[in-house]
């Protein structure tokens, strides 16, 4: 970036707005401006958002997925925090990117009302952020992830170019859907700066247990609710094996963590039912396993993505060699979404053994997405990549360690 | 690139025989007759040669000989299309995919199935309804729809109220590629990282390649159902009534308002016993345990009593729920015999704006002097006028199409779209610089573009700009609507 274009920068943000190699725009027509800038000069940028649960704090580059690349900039998103609309009508409403759920849901909840399926995240995890990380929230039930709230954006993209995404309806076919370019794509496309978000009433009640399971046993619990299929299914289903589940101060062989939300004589009948039926030891202190839960550094984890049958036999079949390699694997399944959480404490993975783990989920049908390791996109995602940040000047774009079509 | 509809040359019937056997390629003039329009029955396209292939391996070398030959093509499932979304704008092969039926693969535990593209809507569900589960989306052509069809469309339907549209219902997606090539989009889970291929391939109605097989998600069959039929003296109170619903956190499974000229047709055709002084009927569905519906059911009762219902019935048996819907799902035949012709529109508006479009449907009626009968996926503002014409009158035909285009501009106005499940195909192209503006449609050139660069696949649809007409249908028809 010039020393002029900085000073540019600093005089429509304030100084504060502009660190080193930092920028903090508050308003949609101050981040546009920030592309702009960066696209003009060519500097490379990257979007950040709170940070996912990043436990070492405010660090910005050195995020994982993001790029190393000392000289690039960072759009910090975070000013961009505000309801901007609500339409109470619609159960719909309007807010910046940089809002994180935490602050959206407080602010919610006095009128009654939530973003649905975005109960479980790390506190500082913007809507940005999870949006661009493809983070459906560990709660995967059809239609509960945060892509199925986003009625519709507005974002720049990588060429600097202001575009609209979908409208203020809940149903729109018109055209190609612009929002899903940014859903998952890690800011390779470009900025969010606002969301059209649908939202619903908050249940009535809810309830949360923590089940003391092996992985055999999730399976047979798993198995015995969903056949034959049943209306009422808890809306949060997870599988934390012993490592994970000790660390997080669960059970010590493991836990299923449910949680269900309903109408109050719905969410007593399940209450009692559950425990009757499994003799399980209720997580009276519920809110604090759940607080653990999604504290969870997601950062630093495998992403795996298998459906839930296929995942425990997976995990049946690998355990064993991956905890023999001398690191402590900790995993949270969602059963309902069918993705894991793999991560290794106290140290990460090494590269041998992520590449090892991506092959057998791949030989079960599935993907892998780690931080540090990537395979090329495909020559369509480069296409696209090519439109959408016509200057190079973006991150690139995520791919998986390994998914099905690789060679 | 665009190049008028003509039969086969005698080179290309033998390249495709070769490919899919003599059985499999049709392109005498009956045929392509046959396969010039879908439900979007206004305008019609003449296909070069349709072809039915009865395996992946077969599609996608239909589709790379098409590539090397430079000739344009479309998938087509079951042609029920309401934008003529399947037809081969400026020529063109047909390639449909209704001998590709195979439901591959069920898996109860993982609530999913694997399906070829061309397996019928309602046989998915049928075929599943023994382990309690079901396909949720449900369009009201449903008995003859393909899934390949609705992943293209992001169809909708009644009951997409609560289980949402066809997107978060389907899981991966094996496709051929405008160049040929095989890819897969997402997988067998909730899509997570990585650029999200899939929610972009669902609804672009068969442009950026054709799916081959598809992993969609299942959802249990509710234990419990209540089917309320709540009379209105007017549409407006029955449009209010809808919001006051959703404000007492009640989240119906279904919630379709019938408007009077609409009811007055299904009564004539089904004898349902639908009250015809009747200003407005909306059908309220609630689902669930039968504890959630202790507590939902009077709960509904008094909001429609509050919102001014003169009269509330609960479907008292399970035939007759099903009647009700099937009233409510042949609506649109219904109302085909009242007229010789009709044209059924598709708009949405904030579900506050309800209200306010049903006037505007009422006020488009009288200034065009036109019947409008009219159902409305209520809850999610999904419009969907019919409006009546007989097409041996010119100028019935004019206002029948000026109504139509008055009542979608309005949506727009109303912070909606053109557009709820019907999609934009070759019939709303000129909708779009209305609803997006040019750096939006830039952007969708340019994402077309990159993962669609042969230009064959499905040309000319979606975007506006210059690209040829159908063979109008209707004489004196000027405009695209
Ligand atoms: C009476 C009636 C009622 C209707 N009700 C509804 C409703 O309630 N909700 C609703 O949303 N729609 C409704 N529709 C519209 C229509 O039924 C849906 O759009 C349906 O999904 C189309 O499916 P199809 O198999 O007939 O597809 P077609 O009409 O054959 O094709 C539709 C589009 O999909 C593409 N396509 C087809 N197969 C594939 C494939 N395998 N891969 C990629 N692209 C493909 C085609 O190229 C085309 O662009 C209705 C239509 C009628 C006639």
């Amino acid at each position: 970036m010039t020393i002029d274009a900085r000073e540019g920068l600093v005089a429509h943000l304030g100084l504060a707005a502009v660190g080193e190699r930092v920028v903090r725009p508050k308003h949609r027509e101050s981040s546009r401006l920030c592309v702009e800038t960066f696209v003009e000069t060519r500097t490379p940028w990257w979007p950040r958002g709170g940070g996912g649960g990043d436990k070492e704090g405010d660090r910005t580059a050195t995020k994982p997925l993001a790029p190393s690349d000392p000289d690039r900039w960072c759009l910090d998103m975070r000013g961009l925090d505000s309801i901007l609309d609500y339409w109470p009508d619609d159960l719909v409403c309007r807010v910046g990117a940089g809002i994180t759920f935490d602050n959206l849901q407080t602010t919610l909840a006095r009128r009654g009302l939530r973003l649905r399926g975005s109960s479980l995240r790390p506190r500082d995890t913007t809507l940005g952020g999870a949006y661009a990380r493809g983070d459906a929230g560990l709660r995967g039930a059809p239609g509960d992830s945060l892509r199925d709230q986003v009625l519709g954006l507005v974002a720049v993209a990588g060429g600097g170019e202001v575009v609209k995404a979908g409208a203020r309806v809940v149903k729109n076919v018109a055209g190609y859907d612009l929002a899903r370019l940014f859903h998952g794509s890690h800011g390779a496309f470009g900025v969010v700066l606002d969301f059209v978000l649908r939202l619903e009433a908050i249940p009535g009640a809810s309830h949360c247990v923590a089940l003391p399971t092996n992985f055999d046993a999730a399976l047979d619990l798993l198995s015995k609710w969903r056949r034959p299929a049943r209306s009422f299914d808890p809306a949060v289903q997870l599988w934390l094996n012993a490592t994970a589940s000790r660390a997080l101060g669960g059970p010590e062989q493991g836990a299923l963590f449910l949680m269900a939300e309903g109408w109050p004589e719905s969410i007593d009948a399940w209450r009692e039912a559950t425990a009757r039926a499994q003799g399980v030891t209720l997580a009276n202190e519920a809110a604090q396993a759940w607080n653990a839960v999604r504290d969870l550094d997601a950062n630093h984890a495998l992403w795996i993505q298998l459906p839930a049958s296929r995942l425990v036999r997976w995990w049946g079949d690998n355990q064993g060699w991956i905890s023999g390699r001398g690191s402590q694997p900790n995993l949270v399944a969602d059963l309902l979404a069918g993705s894991a959480r793999l991560w290794s404490t106290p140290s990460p993975f090494d590269g041998e053994l992520v590449a090892e783990v991506a092959r057998t989920v791949r030989e079960a049908g599935g993907w892998v997405w780690s931080p540090t390791a990537a395979s090329s996109p495909s020559p369509a995602l480069i296409r696209l990549k090519r439109a959408l940040d016509p200057h190079g000047l973006l991150p690139p774009i995520p791919t998986p360690v390994l998914g099905p079509t690789d060679g | 690139m665009t190049r008028p509809s003509s039969p086969l040359p005698a080179s290309a019937r033998r390249d495709l025989v070769a490919i899919l056997g003599e059985d499999a390629v049709f392109d005498d003039a009956v045929h392509r007759k046959i396969y010039d329009s879908d439900g979007y029955a206004l305008d019609g396209v003449t296909p070069d040669a349709v072809v039915l292939p009865r395996t992946a391996v077969q599609l996608q070398q239909v589709v790379k000989w098409c590539v090397r030959h430079g000739v344009p093509y479309a998938a087509r499932g079951a042609g029920t299309g309401l934008s003529g979304g399947c037809l081969t704008l400026g020529g063109g092969i047909q390639i449909g995919t209704s001998r590709l039926r195979r439901i591959v693969e069920v898996n109860e535990v993982d609530r999913l199935a694997v399906v070829e593209p061309g397996v019928v809507n309602l046989q998915l569900s049928q075929a599943v309804a023994h382990l309690g589960l079901q396909f949720a989306p449900d369009p009201s052509s449903q008995a003859a729809c393909t899934i390949g069809g609705n992943f293209a469309e992001n169809s909708g339907g009644p009951h997409t109220l609560k289980h949402g549209v066809t997107l978060p219902h389907i899981l991966g997606a094996t496709v051929v590629q405008p160049d040929g090539e095989l890819a897969v989009w997402g997988g067998r889970s909730q899509p997570g990282p990585g650029v999200d291929l899939l929610g972009l391939g669902v609804g672009s109605e068969g442009t950026l390649g054709i799916a081959v097989e598809l992993t969609v998600r299942l959802v249990p069959t509710p234990e419990s159902v209540a089917t309320f039929l709540a009379v209105f003296e007017t549409e407006a109170d029955a449009a209010h009534a809808v919001s006051g619903l959703i404000a007492r956190a009640i989240v119906p499974a279904a919630m379709e308002l019938i408007d009077r000229v609409m009811l007055r047709a299904v009564e004539e055709a089904f004898s349902f016993g639908f009250p015809l002084d009747a200003g407005a009927v909306l059908i309220v569905e609630v689902d669930g345990s039968a504890r959630d519906l202790k507590h939902e059911r009077p709960v509904v009762r008094d909001v429609l009593n509050e919102f001014g219902a003169r009269e509330v019935r609960e479907a008292s048996s399970a035939e007759e729920r099903t009647h009700l819907w099937r009233a409510r799902k042949h609506a649109f035949g219904a109302i085909g015999r009242m007229s010789p012709n009709y044209a059924t529109q598709d708009g949405v508006v904030p579900r506050g704006r309800v209200p306010h479009i049903v006037a505007s449907i009422a006020q488009a009626a009288k200034r065009h002097d036109v019947v409008i009968g009219t159902v409305i996926h209520a809850g999610d503002g999904n419009i969907h006028p019919c409006v009546l014409f007989d097409e041996r009158d010119d100028a019935q035909v004019d206002r029948a199409l000026a109504a139509c285009k008055d009542i979608l501009e309005r949506c727009l106005e109303l912070d909606g779209s053109p557009t709820g499940e019907h999609g934009i195909g070759m019939e709303k192209r000129e909708f779009m610089p209305l609803l997006f503006g040019p750096a939006d449609l830039a952007l969708m050139t340019d994402l077309r573009d990159a993962l669609e660069p042969t230009g064959l696949c499905n040309p000319h649809k979606i975007l506006p700009g210059a690209s040829p007409c159908g063979e109008l249908r209707v004489a004196g028809r000027q405009v695209a609507l």
